[in-house]
């Protein structure tokens, strides 16, 4: 008898509904039925509901042998069918792919991550809080040979060439939900086109000690993704990484438009070229805003670490490269500025503000902002024409600062003896990253002994200590 | 931009502790230790490496 002759006459004398009666009268010879059944023969139509269960199905009797890949999915599972009860302990969940849940995620053990969940913001003052010294740079617009830090802390204007392009830096209300604050560049004076070696760029410059999380000159050298908002008058530019320890550079373009948008970048991990381990500038996060031929006229390469060269920086800004500089009408917002380990963006870390300026201190501290009878410390009078007093830092500094001051007459004073004695200007004795001493011998008169108090006169002038980058 | 740097003599050690910078277009005055952390001091250093020199110090 053929096999076809067996299909054919096995599968109507089965009568429907007498699946039960199977049980115990059929023994299964491994490949004896499989191969006398025709396909879908037995279906929910020949058994009961409940009778295929535990009882009649022998431990291990359905492995991976038996179900297609793929059968057991969502369709065939009831709910909360694979309980705790159900899985094996230490059970693996082997998947390379995202795990979404729009439920609740409780973890009764630890919570392991490859990636920090706290302090993952290797910028400080992404979110365009802390402005120390001003919230505008007007009347006065920055532009080519103003390299420095002007508006909002950390972030430092670079711009060279010999480009008549003029910015104010403003810090603006956003109205980005919890991003209220963003940095604002607003064209005053053109530069289109640029000059072959004109520049201009906003700067993060991260100290070194803040980045070895990133591993790089190791074999388990990790990637970093930048993510920020941006918006302005509609054109592309270029944000850029850049080392100048190890000469390295990538950089990715993107193209704002006059809606907010959030940008992320991944720039993949670095197996050689390590990361200087000290307070030095350790590596710069670049948003190019005007590039000329000498910076924009190479080749692009998005996400990927070059050696650098000048002529492959920023390529693709729009208008030729002179980028916001092309009129006056042109502008250029940012925000929400986060780097972070990984190859996903988080949502940018909210740090409290004092935090957040502590950590802006440790860079610039401005003890005096133009107020008038501002407290500065202690003074006492070493010589009858010499006074000298010491200031300790509200947070341990990068570096030894500078003394930056405004030029007032008779901008300080110190009380002694019942009477005040006014004075120019505070000169540098010593400085590390605790404090300082200093001392004043011009114009000072009083009696070698007596102590005071000193402050600020009349509320024009400005006492602050840098140690930027 | 005229830039302008003076030494400053400290009186009681009669040593050199600090640069005094000055630029033209800005009323700041710098007090920059002689530290080679210090960006501004660096600046500084490369500005006489450029062949510049400082004001010398008050006798």
């Amino acid at each position: 008898m053929s096999r076809a002759r067996d299909n054919a006459n096995l599968s109507p004398t089965i009568p429907d509904a007498r699946m039960p009666n199977l049980t115990g009268d059929v023994t299964t010879v491994e490949g004896a039925v499989a191969t006398t059944i025709a396909n879908d023969a037995v279906d929910s139509q020949h058994y009961a509901a409940g009778s295929i269960d535990g009882e009649h199905i022998a431990n291990d009797a359905v492995d991976s042998q038996h179900y297609a890949a793929g059968s057991i999915d969502n369709e065939h599972l009831a709910d909360d069918a694979v309980g705790t009860d159900e899985l094996a302990n230490d059970v693996v969940i082997n998947t390379s792919g995202a795990i979404t849940t729009t439920g609740t995620a409780t973890f009764s053990g630890d919570l392991v991550p490859s990636t920090p969940l706290s302090h993952r913001n290797m910028i400080i003052n992404g979110a365009m809080q802390i402005c120390q010294r001003a919230t505008t740079t007007a009347p006065t617009p920055k532009g080519a040979d103003d390299n420095g830090y002007y508006m909002a802390d950390r972030w430092r204007l670079q711009s060279g060439g010999t480009t008549p392009a003029r910015y104010n830096l403003i810090q603006v209300n956003s109205g980005l939900a919890g991003l209220p604050k963003a940095h604002q560049v607003d064209c005053t004076t053109t530069a289109s086109p640029p000059g072959s070696d004109d520049y201009i760029i906003l700067t993060q410059r991260i100290e070194g000690f803040n980045l070895q999380q990133v591993e790089f000159g190791y074999p388990t050298a990790k990637p970093i993704t930048l993510s920020f908002w941006a918006k302005g008058t509609a054109g592309t530019y270029v944000v850029e990484l850049y080392d100048g320890y190890n000469s390295l550079a990538a950089c990715q373009q993107f193209t704002v438009t006059t809606s907010w948008q959030r940008f992320e970048a991944t720039f993949p991990a670095r197996t050689s070229g390590g990361v200087v381990n000290d307070a030095s500038n350790g590596l710069e996060v670049n948003f190019w805003l005007l590039a000329g031929a000498a910076f924009g006229g190479g080749t692009y390469a998005a996400n990927t670490w070059r050696t650098h060269t000048n002529i492959n920086r920023a390529v693709g800004i729009s208008n030729s490269g002179a980028g916001v500089a092309e009129s006056t009408s042109h502008e250029f917002f940012f925000t929400g500025v986060q780097l972070e380990l990984g190859s996903n963006a988080t949502p940018f870390e909210h740090r409290s503000y004092g935090d957040e300026l502590a950590r802006c201190q440790r860079y610039y501290w401005r003890l005096v902002d133009k107020s008038e009878s501002h407290p500065v410390g202690d003074g006492h009078y070493y010589w009858s024409d010499q006074i000298r007093g010491t200031i300790r830092f509200p947070v341990t500094m990068r570096d030894g600062p500078t003394i930056e001051q405004s030029s007032v007459s008779d901008n300080w004073r110190i009380y002694r003896n019942g009477d005040q004695d006014r004075f120019e200007d505070f000169t540098l004795r010593a400085a590390s990253r605790y404090g300082l001493s200093w001392y004043c011998n011009s114009n000072v008169s009083g009696t070698a002994g007596h102590a005071g108090h000193v402050e600020s006169t009349d509320g024009t002038g400005y006492l602050a200590f840098n140690a930027e980058l | 931009m005229t830039i302008n740097y003076k030494l400053m003599k400290e009186p009681i050690s009669e040593t050199v502790t600090c640069i005094k910078k000055t630029q033209s277009g800005t009323t700041a005055i710098l007090m920059i230790p002689l530290l080679e952390g210090n960006t501004d001091y660096q600046e500084y250093l490369a500005w006489v490496a450029e062949g510049n020199e400082p004001e010398p110090a008050d006798e």
